[in-house]
C-alpha cells in the first residue's frame, strides 16, 4: 500500500493534514477581504501590529496550555500565575527596591515552585488536573491579591521600556511572543523530550509500556506552563506599567479556545503549538475586525464562542472522513 | 534439535481468592514457533505477563539460555532479550509508523533534537528486514488494523529480541490478512528467532507451530509436535472441567418465537440468523471478539444495525434506539457491569429503580416508601447478601452486584432478557444462584439470550447454541446433544 501514490488534491485531507497551512490561507483570506473593504482602518501597517499587540501579551499562557493540552491534561491556574507573576514582580520593584532584573529572576524562579506544586499534586497524588489547578488557581490569585491590593503602577523606567519600546513601529511584547512561539514549537517538534508529550496524550498506557516516566514529565510539563505563564505576567506589567489582580480572569479559557481553533484536542496527543498561535492570530483578526465595524462587545463573545463551536465540528467531521 | 532457549520451571503465581498458575513447565527452542494453548483462565496470559516483566512470579524459576534470570520490569525483560507483543494494542493513534516503533528511543543528534534522518532511516530498514511494506512516515491511525499489527510486531522486534511473544496476533485481523503474518513469523522463525504463540484458533496452530503445550486451569497438561496430533487431540486436553450444574434436560418449550433476525448486518457481523422462542434459554458461544456482544448491543439499539430485520413476537420491529429496544420488550445485561450496568456511587434500591423510574414517580417526588419495598422484595428473592438496600452497590461483591443488575431488569419485566457474561469475575456459589435465576425466568415464559466464554455455563443452561465465529454464526447445536469438543471446533473456525 502506497499513500502518497495518491497525488489528486483532496480538500478533506489537505485540511487534516495540513492544518497550519490552511490557517494560514483563512487569516491571509481574512486580511485581504477586510483590507479591501476597510482600507482606512483595518488594512493598515498600525492595525496589524496592533492585532498582533493584543495576542502577544498571552501568548506565553497560549503555548503552556498547548503543551498541557497536548499531554492530554489541563492547567486552569494559569491566568492566576500570570497574575501572581505581575504582582510579585511589581511588589519586589515597589516596595523592596529589588532592580527590575533581579525581580524578574525571582519571580521566575518562585514560578518553578508554583508549578512544581501542580505537578506534583497531579501525578504523585493523582488528583485530577482539573480540580488540583482549579484549587491551586485559588490560592495563587489570592496569595496576589492579599500581596497587591489594588495593585502596582509606576514602575522604574527600566521595566516599561520592556513592554512599550517599539522595534520597526512593532511593540516589543510581539518580538517576545514571536521568540517564545519559535523556542516552543522548535522543541515541541524537534526534541525527543518534548515529543513525549505526545504519546503520553495520545496513549498513556502505550507511552508507558513505551518507557516514558509518566510523571517526571507531567510534573515538568506544569513547571514549564507555570514559567510561560508568569512570563505573561511581567510582559503585561512591563507593558501597560500596571499590574492588576483581574488581568488574568479568563486567559486560561481563552488560550484553551486559540488552542483548539488551532487543531490541539482537548484530550490530548494531537495538534501541535504554533497551529495554536495561528488559532489565536484568527482570533485576534476576528476581534479586530468587529471592533474597527464597533460592534458590541458583547456579540463579539457570542462570534467567538460561535467559531469555537464551528472549529470542532468541522474538525470531528473533517478527520472523520479524511480517514 | 537446537538449543533450548527460554525456559520455565514449576512457576507458581497467586491472585488475591485465586491461584492462576499452579506450578507450569514451559520452554521454547531457538528457530521454533512453540503454542500455548488452553481455555479462558487456563493461565497463558499470566504467564506471558511474568516473561515480560508485568507480573513476578511468586515460586519457579526461568532461565534464558541456561542462565537462571529474575525480570525485575518491562524494559529489563526487553534488555534480557524478551519482546512481547500484547493483545491489547500500545499504538498512539495520532503518531506515525517510525514515532510508534522508535517511540522513546528515537535517535538524536545534540541537544536531545531528533534526527528524523537516521529516524526514518533505521524504521525502513526494521521494516525492510522484516518484508512490512509501510511508509514509515503514515499515521498509525490511518492503517488497517493487520497493519497496525505488523507495526506492534516491529517495534518489539525493534529491541531486537531473542524471544518473541505473540500473544493472541490474529484476535484482530481478518483472515487474509493472517498470511502475511505467518510469511513474517516464519522468516524470524528461520533466523532463529524463540516464538511463543499463543491463540485461541487452533486451525492456525497446525499451519504455524511446531509444538503445542496445553495448559488446564492453571496446570500444565502436555507437550507435543503439531506434526504427530490433531485438532481432537487438542481439544480433548484442552477440556474435561467438569460440568458445575446439571444440564436441562429436554425442558417443553412451545413453538411461539418471540424474537428472531433475519441477515442481520453489523460492524462486526454480518448474515446473522437465530431464533429464540418463548421460555428458552439461547447460547451465543464463541471467542471472545467473535461478534457476539455486538449481536446483542445491535439487538439492543447501542450499536447500528446496517442491515437485516428483527422481529418481535412475530411482527417486523424498527431498533434504532435503546428506548425502541426496551418499547419491544427487551431488556440488556451488559458484559461490564462496572462500567455499564452500575451506578457504583448510589444505593441498592436507586440502582433497582433506574431503569423503572416512571413507575415511581408520585408528583414532585419519588416514592420513598414504594420504592424501599420493592427493593426490599429484590432482596430477598434474589438473595443479596447486604445488611440493608440503602448501602452502595460499590460495597458489594461480583455476584451480589450482577444480582442487582438482575434485579433492575426484572422490574422493567421485559419479555426478552440479552445476558453478557453474566457470572464473570462471580464467585461458585453466585453463580449457581445466578443460573438457578436464569432458568426460574425462563420457567416463567420468559426467554433469555446468553453470550458466556464459559463452556460449562453455556453447556449447562442452553437448550440451543449458537456457534459464532469471525461475526457469522458457523453452527447450532441442541443443547442437550452439545460438547465442549464440539463448541470449541467450531468457535476456533474448524468446520465439519
Amino acid at each position: 500500500m502506497n499513500i502518497a501514490s495518491d497525488r489528486r488534491f483532496n480538500l478533506r485531507s489537505f485540511l487534516a493534514t495540513r492544518r497550519s497551512l490552511a490557517l494560514l490561507v483563512l487569516i491571509v483570506g481574512f486580511f485581504i477581504v477586510f483590507s479591501l473593504l476597510f482600507p482606512s482602518t483595518f488594512g493598515t501597517y498600525d492595525n496589524f501590529s496592533l492585532i498582533l499587540l493584543n495576542m502577544s501579551a498571552e501568548a506565553p499562557v497560549l503555548m503552556a496550555m498547548a503543551i498541557i493540552l497536548i499531554s492530554g491534561e489541563i492547567d486552569l491556574s494559569l491566568g492566576a500565575q500570570m497574575v501572581l507573576g505581575g504582582i510579585l514582580c511589581g511588589r519586589f520593584m515597589n516596595v523592596s527596591g529589588f532592580s527590575p532584573l533581579l525581580s524578574i529572576i525571582i519571580v521566575l524562579l518562585i514560578s518553578l515552585l508554583t508549578g512544581f506544586i501542580n505537578g506534583v499534586i497531579i501525578s504523585k497524588l493523582k488528583v485530577t488536573a482539573f480540580i488540583t489547578t482549579l484549587s491551586t488557581g485559588m490560592i495563587f490569585l489570592g496569595i496576589a491579591v492579599m500581596l497587591a491590593g489594588t495593585g502596582w503602577t509606576n514602575f522604574p523606567l527600566d521595566f516599561t521600556a520592556m513592554g512599550q519600546a517599539k522595534l520597526l513601529g512593532i511593540q516589543m511584547p510581539v518580538f517576545y511572543m514571536l521568540i517564545v512561539v519559535f523556542i516552543m514549537s522548535f522543541l515541541m517538534a524537534k526534541s525527543r523530550f518534548f515529543r513525549q508529550y505526545y504519546y503520553i496524550g495520545g496513549n498513556t498506557k502505550a507511552a508507558n509500556l513505551s518507557g516514558i516516566d509518566i510523571d517526571k514529565m507531567k510534573i515538568i510539563s506544569f513547571v514549564i506552563a507555570g514559567f510561560l505563564a508568569t512570563l505573561a505576567g511581567i510582559i503585561t506589567a512591563a507593558r501597560y506599567n500596571v499590574t492588576l489582580p483581574n488581568i488574568g480572569t479568563g486567559v486560561e479559557l481563552r488560550a484553551v479556545t486559540a488552542a483548539v481553533i488551532g487543531g490541539v484536542s482537548f484530550t490530548g496527543g494531537k495538534g501541535n503549538v504554533q497551529d495554536a498561535a495561528l488559532g489565536a492570530v484568527f482570533i485576534s483578526c476576528l476581534n479586530n475586525v468587529l471592533a474597527v465595524l464597533k460592534v458590541n462587545q458583547n456579540y463579539q463573545f457570542c462570534i467567538t464562542g460561535i467559531v469555537l463551536i464551528l472549529a470542532i465540528v468541522l474538525d470531528i467531521k473533517i478527520t472523520k472522513k479524511a480517514e | 534439535m537446537s538449543v533450548i532457549s527460554l525456559s520455565v520451571h514449576g512457576i507458581v503465581k497467586h491472585f488475591p481468592g485465586v491461584t492462576a498458575l499452579k506450578g507450569v513447565d514451559f520452554d521454547v527452542r531457538a528457530g521454533e514457533v512453540h503454542a500455548l494453548c488452553g481455555e479462558n483462565g487456563a493461565g497463558k496470559s499470566t504467564l506471558m505477563h511474568i516473561l515480560a516483566g508485568v507480573y513476578k512470579q511468586d515460586e519457579g524459576k526461568i532461565f534464558l539460555n541456561g542462565k537462571e534470570i529474575s525480570i525485575s520490569n518491562q524494559k529489563h525483560a526487553n534488555d534480557l532479550g524478551i519482546a512481547i507483543v500484547y493483545q491489547d494494542r500500545s499504538l498512539v493513534d495520532g503518531m506515525n509508523v517510525a514515532e510508534n516503533i522508535m517511540a522513546a528511543r528515537q535517535p538524536t543528534k545534540r541537544l536531545s533534537i531528533i534526527d528524523k534522518k537516521r529516524l526514518y532511516k533505521e524504521t525502513s530498514e526494521i521494516l525492510s528486514r522484516l518484508k512490512i511494506d509501510i511508509d514509515p512516515r503514515s499515521m498509525v491511525g490511518t492503517l488497517s488494523p493487520a497493519m497496525q499489527q505488523m507495526v506492534e510486531i516491529a517495534k518489539a522486534l525493534s529491541v531486537k529480541p531473542n524471544v518473541l511473544i505473540l500473544d493472541e496476533p490474529t484476535a484482530t485481523i481478518s483472515e487474509k490478512e493472517v498470511g502475511a503474518l505467518f510469511n513474517l513469523i516464519d522468516m524470524l522463525k528461520k533466523e532463529g528467532m524463540a516464538i511463543i504463540y499463543i491463540s485461541h484458533r487452533l486451525a492456525e496452530i497446525f499451519k504455524i507451530a511446531d509444538r503445542v503445550t496445553v495448559f488446564k486451569d492453571g496446570k500444565y497438561v502436555e507437550t507435543a509436535d503439531t506434526m504427530r496430533v490433531n485438532s481432537d487431540w487438542l481439544v480433548s486436553r484442552m477440556v474435561g472441567r467438569e460440568l458445575m450444574f446439571s444440564r436441562i434436560k429436554d425442558r417443553k418449550i412451545s413453538d411461539e418465537v418471540v424474537l428472531e433476525c433475519k441477515n442481520l448486518t453489523g460492524e462486526r457481523f454480518t448474515d446473522v440468523n437465530f431464533k429464540l422462542k418463548k421460555g428458552e434459554i439461547i447460547s451465543l458461544a464463541g471467542l471472545v471478539g467473535a461478534g457476539r456482544t455486538e449481536i446483542c448491543r445491535a439487538v439492543f439499539g447501542v450499536d447500528r444495525i446496517i442491515s437485516g430485520d428483527v422481529f418481535v413476537q412475530g411482527k417486523k420491529v424498527q431498533i434504532k434506539s435503546v428506548a425502541d429496544a426496551i418499547d419491544n420488550g427487551i431488556g440488556y445485561l451488559p458484559e461490564d457491569r462496572k462500567e455499564q450496568g452500575l451506578f457504583l456511587e448510589m444505593s441498592i434500591e436507586k440502582n433497582i429503580i433506574s431503569a423503572s423510574i416512571k413507575k415511581f414517580i408520585r408528583g414532585l417526588g419519588m416514592n420513598e416508601r414504594k420504592m424501599l419495598d420493592v427493593s426490599e422484595d429484590f432482596k430477598r428473592k434474589l438473595n443479596i447478601v447486604t445488611p440493608s438496600v440503602l448501602q452502595k452497590v460499590v460495597n458489594l461483591s461480583g455476584g451480589n452486584q450482577q444480582k442487582v443488575v438482575i434485579a433492575k431488569w426484572l422490574l422493567v419485566a421485559p419479555d426478552i432478557i440479552l445476558v453478557d457474561e453474566p457470572t464473570r469475575g462471580i464467585d461458585v456459589g453466585a453463580k449457581a444462584e445466578i443460573y438457578t435465576l436464569l432458568r426460574e425466568l425462563a420457567n416463567k415464559g420468559k426467554s433469555v439470550i446468553i453470550v458466556s466464554s464459559e463452556l460449562p455455563e453455556v453447556l449447562s443452561l442452553s437448550d440451543r447454541i449458537y456457534v459464532i465465529y469471525s461475526g457469522k454464526v458457523l453452527a447450532e447445536i441442541d443443547g442437550s446433544e452439545a460438547t465442549e469438543e464440539m463448541i470449541i471446533k467450531y468457535a476456533s473456525g474448524i468446520n465439519n
